[in-house]
C-alpha cells in the first residue's frame, strides 16, 4: 500500500491544528524512535501532553472522516497521532516502522500495519523534507500540500530528506488495520475504487452493484480482523 | 452453491453416449464406494478403465473445458476420470458423503474432491425417480435435469439417488479438486466473475471499471489458488 490522499483534512481543519500546535512544547523526536535514535533528528510533541492529546484527537476523527482514508486504511485501531516539526538540518533517515507499538497512557498496543504522514506545511513553506518510501515497485518521492496525507504500509523503509530552508510541519500516524495483509487490504481498496466508479454510472441499486457490494462485503469478512 | 449447467451436451452428443453406454459391458457399482456408501449404492457402472468409459470420459472433459460458465463456477484444478452409470427399476444410491480423497486408477495422482459434478444422459420424461438429492443444514434440493445438463455442488454435503420406479436413469459423475479449496471463497470468485460479464456487455471490456475489476478477480485467484 502505498496512497498519497489529496486534502484529506481541509483548510480550516489545518489552520487550526496548526495555531494550536504555535503554543506546544517541542522534546526531541528520538524518544519515540525505538532502535532508529540515531536516523532520527527532529522535534515533536511530548506524546503524553495533553496538547498532543487533544490535537491528536482532532487529526484522527479528521481523518476518519475522508472516505479516501477510510477506503485506503480500512483502519482499527489508530495510535494517537504525533506532531513533528523539522527544521534546517532536520531528517529522518531511512528506518522501518516498529512493528507493535503500546500507548504508555493506555496500555493499549497496536500491531502497526501502515503508517500515515499528515503534512501540515505547504510545499512552499521549506525546501528539502521529501518523504520517502520504498515500495515494491521502488522508491517514490512525495513532497505534498498541507491537508495532503501519505499512507504506506509500515514495513516498507522510509526516510525524510534534510530540510534546507523553513519548517515543515506534520503528524505522524500509525494505525491497525482491520485486513493485516498488504495485498489483500489494496485489493478490497481497489474494488471499492471500482464500485465508486460504477455507482454513478448505473445507479447504486442495479443487480450487479448488489452483487459487487455483496462481493466487497464479503472479502472484508474473510479478511477482517474486528 | 449448488449450480445447474444447461446443454453442456448437444442433443447429438447425448444420443452417442447414449449409444455407445448401450453396447458397452456394466459391473456392480460398489466398484469405485467407499465403505459406508458401498451398503447403501444399488446400481450399475461402466468399467472405469474399460474402452467405453475412456472414451465416454474424454469427451466429458472436453465439453467441460468449452463451458465458460463450467469453469468459472468449478475453477477446476484436477478432474477425475468421468465415470458413468446406470439406476434401472429398483436401483438407488442411499444417503452418503463422497470420499475426500480419490487415488486416480493405474496413476500416483490423489484427488482431493472439493465438488462433485453429475452429468445428465437421460431426459427427464424417461424415468421417474432417481432424482439426485442433496442435503444442507436447512434443507433438501432435488435435482433432476435434461439430458446433457449437470449440477455441481461441494462434496462436503450429504447426497441421495432416490430409487428409479419406471423406466432408466443413465448419468455421468465425477469428482474435482478445485483451485479454490474453500467453497465461500470460490462463490465469491464466481460471484465477481459473472458480474465482470454482465458490466463487459453493458459497458465495454475496455471500460476503465472493468479493467479494475478484472484485476481484482486475477488478483484473488492469485491469492487463492492452489495449482
Amino acid at each position: 500500500m502505498l496512497a498519497h490522499i489529496p486534502s484529506a483534512l481541509g483548510k480550516a481543519e489545518v489552520t487550526r491544528l496548526r495555531d494550536a500546535l504555535g503554543a506546544a512544547e517541542w522534546e526531541d523526536g528520538a524518544s519515540t524512535a525505538g532502535a532508529s535514535k540515531i536516523a532520527k533528528r527532529n522535534s515533536q510533541t511530548p506524546p503524553d501532553s495533553d496538547l498532543s492529546r487533544k490535537l491528536g484527537a482532532m487529526a484522527a476523527s479528521a481523518l476518519l472522516a475522508s472516505p479516501a482514508f477510510v477506503s485506503a486504511a480500512i483502519p482499527l485501531r489508530i495510535f494517537p497521532p504525533l506532531f513533528e516539526r523539522y527544521e534546517v538540518g532536520d531528517r529522518y533517515d531511512p528506518h522501518v516502522d516498529n512493528a507493535v507499538r503500546g500507548d504508555a497512557m493506555t496500555g493499549a498496543r497496536i500491531r502497526v500495519d501502515l503508517a500515515a504522514t499528515l503534512l501540515l506545511s505547504d510545499p512552499e513553506e521549506y525546501d528539502g523534507g521529501h518523504l520517502i518510501v520504498e515500495d515494491i515497485f521502488g522508491s517514490r518521492e512525495f513532497k505534498a500540500q498541507a491537508g495532503d496525507v501519505v499512507l504506506f504500509s509500515a514495513g516498507s523503509l522510509n526516510m525524510v530528506t534534510p530540510v534546507t530552508r523553513g519548517v515543515r510541519l506534520s503528524s505522524f500516524i500509525w494505525l491497525q488495520s482491520m485486513i493485516q495483509s498488504d495485498e489483500a487490504r489494496d485489493l478490497v481498496c481497489d474494488l471499492d475504487a471500482a464500485i465508486q466508479d460504477l455507482a454513478p454510472r448505473i445507479g447504486g441499486d442495479d443487480p450487479d452493484m448488489r452483487k459487487l457490494a455483496t462481493v466487497y462485503h464479503n472479502l472484508i469478512r474473510i479478511w477482517g480482523e474486528a | 452453491m449448488l449450480i445447474c449447467i444447461p446443454e453442456v451436451l448437444t442433443r447429438q452428443q447425448v444420443a452417442f453416449f447414449r449409444e455407445t453406454m448401450a453396447n458397452a459391458p456394466w459391473e456392480d457399482g460398489r466398484a469405485t464406494a467407499g465403505s459406508q456408501s458401498s451398503l447403501v449404492k444399488n446400481n450399475l457402472q461402466l468399467p472405469q478403465d474399460g474402452a467405453a468409459a475412456r472414451e465416454l470420459g474424454e469427451h466429458v472433459l472436453e465439453a467441460l473445458a468449452n463451458s465458460p460458465t463450467f469453469v468459472s463456477a468449478a475453477l477446476p484444478h484436477r478432474i477425475f476420470p468421468p465415470l458413468f452409470n446406470r439406476y434401472g427399476v429398483g436401483h438407488g444410491f442411499g444417503l452418503h458423503v463422497d470420499n475426500a480423497i480419490r487415488g486416480v486408477p493405474g496413476t500416483s495422482i490423489r484427488i482431493r474432491t472439493d465438488l462433485s459434478c453429475t452429468l445428465f444422459l437421460s431426459e427427464a420424461e424417461e424415468y421417474d425417480g432417481g432424482e439426485l438429492v442433496i442435503e444442507d443444514r436447512v434443507g433438501r434440493q432435488e435435482v433432476k435435469l435434461a439430458a446433457g445438463d449437470l449440477v455441481l455442488y461441494p462434496s462436503t454435503s450429504l447426497h441421495f439417488v432416490r430409487e428409479v420406479t419406471r423406466g432408466e436413469r443413465v448419468a455421468s459423475f465425477f469428482w474435482m479438486q478445485s483451485m479454490v479449496r474453500d467453497n465461500v471463497a470460490r462463490a465469491l470468485l464466481f460471484d465477481l466473475d459473472q458480474t465482470i460479464q454482465s458490466l463487459s456487455a453493458r459497458l465495454g471490456a475496455g471500460d476503465p471499471a472493468c479493467v479494475k475489476l478484472t484485476g481484482i478477480y486475477h488478483n484473488l485467484i492469485r491469492t487463492w489458488a492452489e495449482v
